[in-house]
C-alpha cells in the first residue's frame, strides 16, 4: 500500500521541554487521519514539522514517497492550514487567492473562482480579508491551502471558528475531496465528535509520544459496546476475562471495561465463578471522546 | 515567486505611502532652501538633501512589506511552491531592492526637477550621475541590512520598530560622525571610516555632492550586501516558525 505521510522515530526538543519523543507513523494514501491529543500534547509541533516550519532534531519523515533528508519532497503537491491562516489583510479573498496562483506560478487564474465557490466565499468580491469574520478567514485558510490541487492536505483544528453550517459543508468538502480526488487527509481537530464522521484512520498522540494508532473500523469495534463493571478485584476479573478472550482494561474505581458482545447474564454469571462480586454493570456506547479520554487516562 | 513578490511591493500601500513621504519631506526640504536662508541657494545644495530621511522611509517598507511576508503562514504558502528557502529569502530581497531603488529614483528625480525649476545649476550631468549611481549603491546597502532584520524579526511590527530604531541610530551615527570630522579631531581615520560604512554617512555625504573617498564608499557597501547574506541566509535556512 502507498504511503502518503511516513513518520520515522521523530524528536523534538525545546530547552528542557520535550514535544515530540520518538514518535513514529505512517498514513496510506487516500486516508483521512484524525490526529487526536490534548493541548501540548505535540500535535502542532509535528504538523510544524512536515510543513517545514520547524526542523526535527532527531528523525526523518516522508512525503509522498520522497524522505525529508533526501531534500527531494514535493511540496507543491501539499497543501496545509496550520494554526492561523495567512493571507494578506488588504486584498479581497478572490485577489488572494491569485497572489498564491502567482507564487505557485499557476499561469491562470481559472481555479481562483471554483476555490471561491468551494469554500462558500463566492459572494464576497471586493470585500477585503481584513473585514472577514473568523469562520471566513478559516474559509479562505481553506481555499489557499487548497490551490494547486495537493494530494496531501494538513489541517491543524480547520474547523476552528467555523458556525455549524460551515462545519458541516466543511466535512462535506473533505469528504468530497478524499472520494473523488483521493487527497490525503491529516486533520487534528478538538472537535471529535466531528473526526468520527470523516476519519478513515486515527493516530492518539500523548505528551509528545503515539501512544495508539487504529483504523476507523477498529475504533467502532472498540467504541461500539463495551460493559463497564465495578467488581470486588478488577485485577482478578480482567485476567479472567482475557482467558476467555474478552478484551478488557481495568479502570479507576475498581472497575473493568469489556468489550464483548455477550450479554450481561453471561459475564455476570462467569464472574461469579471465579468468585468474583459485580457490584453494579452497565452498557456504554463509547464515542471517541471516551475513548481518547480512557486512553490517556491509561497512559497517565 | 520574485515577480509575485513585486507585484506585492507594488499592490500594498507601503511603497505608494513612503513615496508620499518623501516628496513631502523633498518639498519642504526645497522650500526651506529657497525661502529661509539668507545667501542664494544653488542646486547642488538641495539636490541630494532629501535622501538624509531615506533611510527611515526605506526602513518603513521594506518592514511592513517583508515582516508581513516573513510571518509563519506566509513562508508556508511559498515553501509549498517548491522553492527552497534559499529562493524565498532572495526572491524578497530583490523585489525589497525594486521598492527601495523605486523610492530613491522617484525622490531623487522629483528634487532635480524642483531643483532645475527653482535653483540655479551649478553642477554639470556628469557629476550627478556619478553621485547618483553612488547612492543606488547606498540604496542596496540599505536593502539588505533592513531585509535581513525584518526577517530576522518575522512580524511587521516587530520588524518595523527594529528597522526605523536602526535607521534613526544610522541618523544620529552620520551626524555624530559628521560634526567629528568637521571638527578634524585626532580620530578623524575613524570617523572617516565610520563615516563611510554608514549608509546613512553615505548619504550625508551625496547630500553634500562631496564624497570622501568613493572607492571606499562602494566597497563598503559591497561588504554590507555580503555580509548581510552570509549572516541572513544560513539563519532563514535554519530558522524555526513557532
Amino acid at each position: 500500500m502507498e504511503t502518503a505521510i511516513e513518520v520515522h522515530h521523530l524528536s523534538k526538543r525545546f530547552k528542557a521541554c520535550t514535544a515530540l519523543s520518538d514518535v513514529s507513523f505512517s498514513i496510506a494514501k487516500g486516508e483521512i487521519c484524525g490526529f487526536v491529543g490534548e493541548n501540548g500534547a505535540g500535535k502542532t509541533t509535528l504538523l510544524r514539522i512536515l510543513t517545514d516550519l520547524q526542523r526535527p532534531d532527531e528523525g526523518d519523515y516522508a512525503l509522498l514517497g520522497k524522505t525529508r533528508s533526501s531534500g527531494e519532497i514535493e511540496r507543491r503537491k501539499i497543501g496545509a492550514l496550520v494554526e492561523s491562516p495567512a493571507f494578506y489583510a488588504d486584498l479581497s479573498a478572490e485577489d488572494n487567492l491569485k497572489q498564491l496562483c502567482r507564487i505557485r506560478k499557476v499561469r491562470s487564474f481559472e481555479s481562483v473562482q471554483p476555490l471561491l465557490k468551494l469554500v462558500g466565499l463566492e459572494g464576497t468580491k471586493t470585500k477585503k480579508a481584513k473585514a472577514f469574520s473568523l469562520g471566513m478567514k478559516q474559509k479562505l485558510g481553506l481555499a489557499m491551502a487548497l490551490a494547486g490541487n495537493p494530494e496531501v492536505l494538513i489541517l491543524d483544528e480547520p474547523m476552528n471558528g467555523l458556525d455549524p453550517q460551515g462545519i458541516i459543508a466543511l466535512r462535506s468538502l473533505i469528504l468530497h475531496l478524499n472520494r473523488e480526488q483521493g487527497v490525503t487527509f491529516l486533520i487534528s481537530s478538538h472537535i471529535l465528535e466531528e473526526l468520527t464522521k470523516i476519519a478513515t484512520w486515527y493516530i492518539f498522540i500523548h505528551e509528545g509520544t503515539i501512544v495508539r494508532q487504529m483504523s476507523a473500523s477498529e475504533l467502532a469495534e472498540t467504541c461500539t459496546r463495551s460493559l463497564l463493571l465495578t467488581v470486588s478485584d478488577p485485577v482478578k476479573a480482567g485476567e479472567i476475562l482475557t482467558k476467555h478472550t474478552i478484551n478488557c482494561t481495568v479502570m479507576p474505581n475498581s472497575q473493568l471495561k469489556a468489550a464483548t458482545e455477550k450479554s450481561v447474564t453471561e459475564l455476570v454469571m462467569l464472574l461469579h465463578e471465579q468468585g468474583i462480586e459485580v457490584l453494579k454493570c452497565h452498557e456504554q456506547q463509547e464515542q471517541l471522546e471516551a475513548y481518547f479520554i480512557s486512553l490517556v487516562g491509561e497512559k497517565s | 515567486m520574485m515577480r509575485a513578490d513585486i507585484y506585492m511591493m507594488f499592490r500594498m500601500k507601503w511603497l505608494r505611502l513612503s513615496i508620499l513621504f518623501m516628496l513631502m519631506v523633498s518639498s519642504a526640504l526645497v522650500a526651506m532652501q529657497k525661502s529661509a536662508m539668507d545667501y542664494v541657494v544653488k542646486i547642488d545644495r538641495v539636490l541630494f538633501l532629501p535622501l538624509v530621511m531615506y533611510g527611515i522611509a526605506a526602513a518603513a517598507l521594506i518592514s511592513m512589506t517583508t515582516g508581513c511576508d516573513y510571518a509563519q503562514g506566509f513562508i508556508r504558502n511559498k515553501l509549498f511552491t517548491g522553492k527552497g528557502r534559499r529562493s524565498i529569502y532572495l526572491s524578497q530581497e530583490i523585489a525589497n531592492l525594486v521598492g527601495a531603488l523605486v523610492l530613491y529614483c522617484v525622490t531623487v528625480l522629483f528634487t532635480l526637477v524642483l531643483g532645475i525649476l527653482l535653483f540655479e545649476i551649478n553642477v554639470t550631468a556628469k557629476t550627478i550621475a556619478a553621485y547618483f549611481l553612488l547612492g543606488l549603491a547606498t540604496t542596496v546597502a540599505y536593502g539588505c541590512i533592513f531585509h535581513m532584520l525584518a526577517m530576522l524579526a518575522g512580524h511587521s511590527t516587530l520588524s518595523a520598530v527594529t528597522t526605523l530604531v536602526l535607521a534613526v541610530l544610522m541618523l544620529l551615527l552620520s551626524i555624530y560622525s559628521n560634526s567629528a570630522l568637521v571638527q578634524g579631531n585626532g580620530t578623524s581615520m575613524v570617523h572617516q571610516f565610520l563615516y563611510d560604512l554608514n549608509p546613512t554617512g553615505q548619504i550625508a555625504q551625496l547630500s553634500s555632492l562631496h564624497c570622501l573617498n568613493p572607492i571606499r564608499y562602494i566597497a563598503l557597501d559591497g561588504y554590507w550586501i555580503l555580509i548581510t547574506h552570509a549572516i541572513g541566509l544560513p539563519l532563514f535556512s535554519k530558522k524555526e516558525f513557532l
